[in-house]
């Protein structure tokens, strides 16, 4: 069971080369929930995401991680904050020379201190569970787009995220494939992350605990089928 | 972490031979010409003291004064430490000096030697500036015994403003040597940085501590500074065996390199900070 936080972006404005894109963004992350951010493609989705793992400082407003500030973060801080994450984004690539079991194996290198068979063998199990384990030596870049994206799925969950960001991982994918990857997110979120989920497939909501929409610049709250808690 | 360090400076060796190995003859090249260079300003400032040698005073001593007086207080005067030797010279020694330069026949004419004991001083190579000539003459002036001196004023204002002038271009060689070794370990460890870009964004976006980044970076500066003391030692300059014309400079050459090589590791993983990591 992995233990989840609590993310909130408080009346944010994000912005890109100087253009605001979206204006007073409220968002919640809760743990255990799959999040759906769902918008037609240029919205800002991304760059919603980039804000929140520190790819792109804030125009204005607050993110909190359990109630903690991070938008004036030290560079320290917020490279701390990542190893909390699991990241699954365009402007976050794989290695490419890298084997696929080095890319997953990566993640837990950078952010814990685990002797090597403890590595090995969470690599292996998380790439058994992606039904990548086959592929383990072969170089990234010989995956298909399927494989690719589980590989970064993989990548994402092999150290039990708090939370987890995933821009739009069934983006080119077949419907059928499609949705065993989300099922396989589910099943993750269900475990504990607070997962976030930005897409443009409007059927992806279908699957969701929370969606939030942007429309018009604007992040509005969809639905929310899990109970807010007393805090909040 | 250490496994994916050698992994990635191994992969780095295999990848690009001839760029590492440039960088280190380009470096050690600049600092076996520095060393050259100074060998030959050490042969300069050399020939220039032997050629200054001195004595820059001579004491006159009282012709009243008794010859194993005039001894003692030599000996007394060397004992100074701004005194490399004081020398005694007795009248009769002084004339037979003065016989050599003008012949025999010059003090045959006279009843008596004209020609006075006196104490030739050699100065320590501290106090060979016009400075301290002067405060060591006035503090003579005053002793008992003391006819009159006579100082190289002159000569050893020459002699300081050539050793200053040798000492400043050894000093601004070496600080040209430093900065050439110093630029081209940079650029090859910066080099190594540049192609590593792409991955250390993958570390920077896992989280990676900047130890992770910082390290190996500075570890290759230091082996790339190894590598350039190395191949500086074993240059040869002329026909001076590589060792010998080094002479004192050997610990700079040898432990220089590597704290430059530390140095721009440092700065590369300064500049490729900026460019790569998402803050």
């Amino acid at each position: 069971m992995t233990t989840g936080i609590t993310v909130a972006l408080e009346a944010a404005d994000i912005a890109a080369d100087g253009h605001v894109l979206l204006r007073g963004v409220s968002l919640l992350l809760r743990p255990g929930t799959l999040t759906v951010i769902s918008g037609p493609a240029g919205s800002g989705k991304s760059h919603l995401l980039r804000a929140l793992w520190g790819g792109l400082p804030l125009h204005r407003g607050n993110l909190l991680c359990e109630e903690q500030e991070l938008t004036q973060a030290s560079a320290r801080r917020w490279a701390a904050w990542r190893r909390r994450l699991g990241i699954f984004c365009n402007e976050f690539p794989l290695g490419e020379q890298w084997t696929v079991f080095d890319n997953v194996a990566a993640a837990l290198y950078a952010a814990e201190q685990l002797p090597a068979e403890a590595i090995t063998r969470r690599t292996a199990g998380e790439l058994r569970r992606w039904d990548l384990l086959s592929l383990r030596s072969r170089p990234a870049s010989a995956l298909s787009r399927n494989e690719r994206v589980r590989l970064g799925l993989a990548r994402a969950f092999v150290r039990g995220p708090a939370a987890a960001l995933l821009d739009d991982p069934p983006a080119g994918l077949p419907r059928e494939e499609a949705e065993s990857l989300l099922e396989a997110i589910r099943v993750k979120a269900r475990a504990g992350s607070a997962v976030c989920l930005a897409t443009d497939e409007e059927w992806v909501a279908q699957l969701a605990d929370v969606v939030y929409a942007i429309e018009q610049g604007c992040l509005k709250l969809v639905c929310d089928l899990q109970p807010m808690p007393s805090e909040y | 972490m250490r496994h994916y360090f050698f992994k990635e400076w191994k992969a780095n060796l295999r990848a690009r031979p001839l760029v590492t190995l440039l960088v280190v003859l380009l470096a050690a090249g600049g600092l076996a010409g520095a060393a050259a260079l100074h060998s030959e300003f050490g042969r300069a400032l050399g020939w220039w003291e032997s050629h200054f040698a001195g004595p820059f005073i001579e004491v006159y001593l009282d012709d009243q004064l008794a010859q194993d007086v005039g001894f003692r207080f030599s000996e007394q005067l060397a004992a100074d430490e701004r005194v490399l030797t004081a020398t005694y010279i007795s009248a009769a020694e002084a004339q037979a000096e003065a016989e050599g330069y003008l012949g025999a026949m010059a003090f045959s004419v006279l009843p008596e030697n004209p020609l006075p004991a006196s104490i030739r001083l050699d100065l320590a190579p501290n106090a060979k500036s016009s400075a301290a000539l002067r405060r060591l003459v006035d503090s003579l002036a005053v002793l008992p015994g003391v006819a009159e001196i006579v100082s190289a004023d002159q000569q050893l204002a020459v002699y300081s403003q050539g050793r200053e002038t040798l000492t400043t271009y050894a000093r601004s060689v070496t600080i040209i040597a430093v900065v050439w070794t110093g630029l081209w370990l940079f650029w090859g460890v910066y080099l190594i940085a540049r192609v590593r870009a792409p991955e250390t964004r993958i570390w920077s976006c896992l989280g990676a501590r900047p130890g992770w980044f910082r390290w190996p970076l500075i570890s290759e500066g230091i082996a790339l500074g190894l590598g350039t003391s190395l191949v500086a030692w074993l240059i040869p300059v002329g026909n001076d065996s590589p060792v010998s014309f080094m002479g004192g400079l050997s610990v700079g050459l040898a432990a220089g390199p590597p704290m430059i090589g530390a140095v721009a590791g440092w700065l590369a993983y300064r500049v490729q900070r900026v460019r790569t990591f998402p803050r």
